[in-house]
């Protein structure tokens, strides 16, 4: 510590002016300096947990220290750093405290604050995706700082049309939350729509964008989620050049992009690093494989309760077999089994990684077999189960494969209330709802309903990037067209020869 | 609004417990049904009804319930009696009328078929040279008896000479006017064997005559607008050929100047796979589909010719004909009494060919 000396006196009386509570902190410091050519003193308060130390004792002390200190707009020239700020605001004090600032207050002019901002930016290393990994393509992701966030979008997006909006949010949080979008691009009604529904948030602590997520979301009693979180900056850039809003949010590692569809909850990123034959071909088999997981349990229920003739024939055998010695009826078989797995899922999801392998081989392996063998459930029911678990986990975004799984189960009971009549009942309900959903006030489930034909170029299947040169019209752009269609049909090479 | 969700949810809860349920291990699915006539009593049948034991070890038992009743669903109330889980009828591959009760008639036992919404295409009609009963009760192939039954048809429909039939055509032939019903008939060997020994031909519901195997093929040709099948010719004592057909097409033909005339036309594509007089040239080639073509002609003629004796129409020439003639359908009209024995019958086949094998 350099020269710092400790008046008990100046240091009360400087504490009582800001709020009393402030000093019950342990962290809440002030401490006290004189500056050498001028001899004025001067005050730093702030909050030793939130502020770098190496930042005010190498950029800010020695300057304002030595230098020529006589009114506090000189600290604005003293200091070699660009977030100092000259504020008679006190409403401001404790806010800018609370956010890493350093408070300067002069001897002489005590109702004028110099703000130094000097946070301490505590945060991890860019890791690799975890819940949305790709072979192919980038391997960053977002991290729990929403500087560091912000500048992983700002990085692919380096042009001054991206615009951030920062609001603060929680009453006790104080959550710094981004807003940005594509000036010129995205539609102003969206972003209006964001704003808004940002600025109505009342909630003290949002510690995550799933809060977000639930706070802003057009119908808060769906099981789908209306706003895609995303842990890939190549995907938020992506979808921000489409013309969407991305929502950031500080502390936490998923930012959040509105408005989208059903199927884009589908659509992996890295179908785009591949050919668009693999990737169309990938996308239908997990769209089918949603159907399948959502759909084969409550059919197997359905078919063996009520169902006998739509068997055929040369399975009619098998089924019998293996059901012949179990005692449960189908509902409560399959019931069982579905039990097992979310258990297994549930006990995996909650145990440290090392021993979460072991309840999966031994849930996997030792409970199926040997419930088999135990003549509890049939083999092709297990076979069954096991394979819509998987099916359920290939959707490439996290949130819609707990709702998938979830669905499961209201289908199973309608299967088995009403066969196959209740599978149709179930199914016209989640239909009814999915066309009544909306994601800030676009239709959920576009292209199909409404059907825009010009956007299925990107849904089920993805065409190349020749047929892309649109934007999705459901997001109604200021801008259509991506790039200049004409000019990209240029594809000549240059021969070597001349 | 929260009392009408209450109703629906009270209908869901509720009425489900209304729903009957058939749990498919506590049923007995009927595989094959066969339905026979007492002797001496045309009112009494005597029916036996094949359920299918799936074993844990992929093996298949036959279980039998015979019983005696008055219509159908008679016969199926006293088998319930005998069998310890509920009969449930959706699972029917196969039924057998035996030959006493196909000359009686057989409209009403296919009647419950019509009414019961379990049953489908998957279900065969078959008439039986003797007894039914005794064909379905012997041994058949280690997948069960209705199976192989089931197998024994679909496989001579799909590859051989057997017309494509099951319980919708037989239903539309029956019912429609301008086309009589027929049905392949089958006949127990022995205690393990089974041949399909020929197409009964009915009126209305009854059986009159039965076509011989070696005329079904011919027959299939005149019927069915695709088929495979092969066929013998004899081109001198030592040359000998086998013709598989891999595809045909027939087209019935009316003019409207001569509606009295009705020309078939044949075109097949076939393939030979056995020749017994050595190198296939052009020559033998042209000489062989020459020589078939005739041998068609004749056969399927001479089917024609019996079809308009015996006054039935199983090749839906009355369809044909309502299709191209207009009047042909009125009401109270006798076309087959009246017009069908006039008229005068052309058949013109062309075959083509297409290979005679690889050796050269």
């Amino acid at each position: 510590m350099k020269k710092k000396r400790n008046n008990e006196q100046e240091t009360k009386e400087a504490k009582d002016e800001w709020e009393g509570e402030f000093i019950k902190s342990k962290d809440y410091t002030i401490t006290n300096y004189r500056n050498q050519k001028s001899h004025l003193q001067f005050h730093l308060t702030f909050m030793s947990t939130l502020v770098d130390e190496q930042i005010l004792q190498q950029s800010a002390l020695p300057y304002l220290l030595e230098g020529d200190l006589q009114t506090i707009e000189d600290v604005k020239e003293l200091i070699p750093l660009a977030d100092v700020d000259v504020s008679n605001d006190k409403t401001k004090i404790e806010q800018n405290l609370m956010n890493g600032y350093v408070m300067i207050t002069l001897e002489n002019q005590k109702d004028q604050f110099a703000f130094i901002g000097s946070q301490k930016e505590i945060s991890r290393g860019l890791t690799t995706p975890e819940i949305e990994f790709s072979v192919i393509g980038p391997k960053e992701a977002f991290v729990e700082s929403i500087g560091q966030n912000l500048n992983l979008i700002r990085k692919r997006l380096p042009v001054k049309e991206l615009i951030i909006e920062e609001i603060t949010l929680g009453s006790l949080s104080k959550t710094r939350i981004a807003m940005l979008y594509m000036d010129g691009i995205t539609n102003e009604e969206n972003v209006n729509t964001v704003r808004q529904r940002l600025k109505n948030v009342e909630f003290d602590a949002i510690t995550d964008s799933s809060y977000i997520v639930q706070l802003i979301a057009d119908n808060s009693n769906s099981p789908f989620p209306q706003l895609l979180d995303s842990e890939r900056p190549d995907r938020v850039a992506g979808t921000l050049a489409e013309g969407k809003i991305a929502i950031v949010v500080d502390g936490s590692p998923h930012v959040l992009i509105t408005p989208t569809t059903l199927i884009e909850f589908f659509s992996s990123f890295e179908d785009y690093f591949l050919n668009w034959i693999l990737s169309s071909f990938f996308r239908l088999i997990r769209v089918g494989a949603v159907l399948f997981s959502l759909l084969i349990t409550p059919i197997y229920v359905a078919v063996l309760s009520y169902h006998y003739e739509l068997i055929p024939i040369d399975l009619l055998g098998t089924l019998v077999a293996s059901r012949r010695q179990i005692p449960l009826p189908p509902i409560l078989e399959a019931l069982f089994l579905e039990l097992t797995i979310e258990l297994l899922r549930e006990a995996g999801a909650r145990l440290p990684t090392k021993v979460g392998q072991t309840i999966g081989i031994v849930g996997g392996i030792v409970i199926g077999t040997a419930s088999v063998e135990a003549g509890l459930t049939s083999n092709i029911l297990l076979i069954i189960v096991a394979l819509a678990a998987l099916a359920s986990f290939t959707t490439p975004v996290y949130k819609m494969g707990n709702t998938i799984r979830f669905l499961r189960f209201p289908f199973l009971l309608f299967a088995e209330l009403w066969g196959l009549l209740g599978i149709v009942y179930a199914f016209c309900i989640l239909i009814t709802h999915l066309i009544r959903l909306t994601s800030l006030g676009r239709p959920f489930l576009e292209p199909l309903y409404p059907p825009r034909i010009t956007d299925l170029k990107d849904s089920f299947i993805r065409l190349p990037f020749k047929f892309q040169s649109k934007r999705p019209l459901f997001l109604r752009t200021k801008k259509q067209e991506r790039y200049n269609e004409k000019k990209a049909k240029a594809k000549i090479g240059i021969d070597i020869d001349e | 609004m929260s009392y009408r969700s209450l109703c629906i949810a009270m209908v869901i809860l509720f009425l489900s417990g209304c729903v009957d349920k058939s749990i498919i291990d506590d049923i007995n699915i009927q595989s094959a049904v066969a339905i026979d006539q007492i002797e001496g009593d045309p009112e009494k049948i005597k029916g036996m009804i094949l359920i299918q034991n799936y074993l844990p070890d992929q093996a298949v038992e036959n279980i039998r319930f015979t019983s005696t009743g008055k219509i159908r669903r008679d016969l199926l109330l006293n088998i319930q009696k005998k069998s310890s889980q509920p009969i449930v009828v959706g699972g029917l591959m196969v039924t057998i009328f035996g030959d006493k009760i196909s000359d009686y008639g057989i409209a009403e036992y296919v009647d419950v078929y019509m009414r019961e919404s379990s049953v489908g295409t998957r279900n065969y009609l078959a008439t039986s040279k003797s007894s039914a009963i005794g064909i379905l009760a012997g041994e058949y192939g280690p997948r069960g008896n209705a199976t192989y039954l089931r197998n024994l048809i679909e496989h001579n429909i799909e590859h051989r000479d057997v017309p494509k039939t099951n319980l919708h055509i037989f239903l539309r032939d029956y019912y429609s006017r301008g086309k009589d019903p027929y049905l392949p008939e089958i006949n127990g060997v022995s205690k393990d064997e089974v041949e399909i020994s020929g197409i009964s031909l009915f009126k209305g519901d009854k059986e009159i005559d039965v076509l011989p195997k070696n005329k079904m093929f011919y027959f299939k040709l005149l019927v069915d607008n695709y088929s495979n099948g092969n066929f013998l010719v004899t081109l001198d004592k030592h040359k000998t050929a086998m013709v598989k057909s891999i595809k045909s097409k027939r087209k019935i033909k009316i003019s409207k100047d001569h509606p009295n005339k009705v020309t078939f036309e044949i075109h097949i594509n076939g393939v030979v796979t056995e020749y017994t007089g050595g190198k296939v040239t052009e020559k033998v080639s042209k000489e062989i589909e020459k020589e078939l073509e005739k041998k068609v002609n004749d056969e399927c003629m001479k089917l024609l010719t019996q079809f308009q004796e015996q006054q039935i129409d199983p090749i839906g020439i009355g369809l044909a004909y309502k299709a191209n003639i207009r009047g042909t359908a009125k009401k109270g009209k006798n076309w087959i009494g009246e017009e069908y024995p006039t008229l005068s019958f052309d058949v013109k086949t062309k075959i083509d060919i297409r290979e005679s094998g690889v050796i050269e």
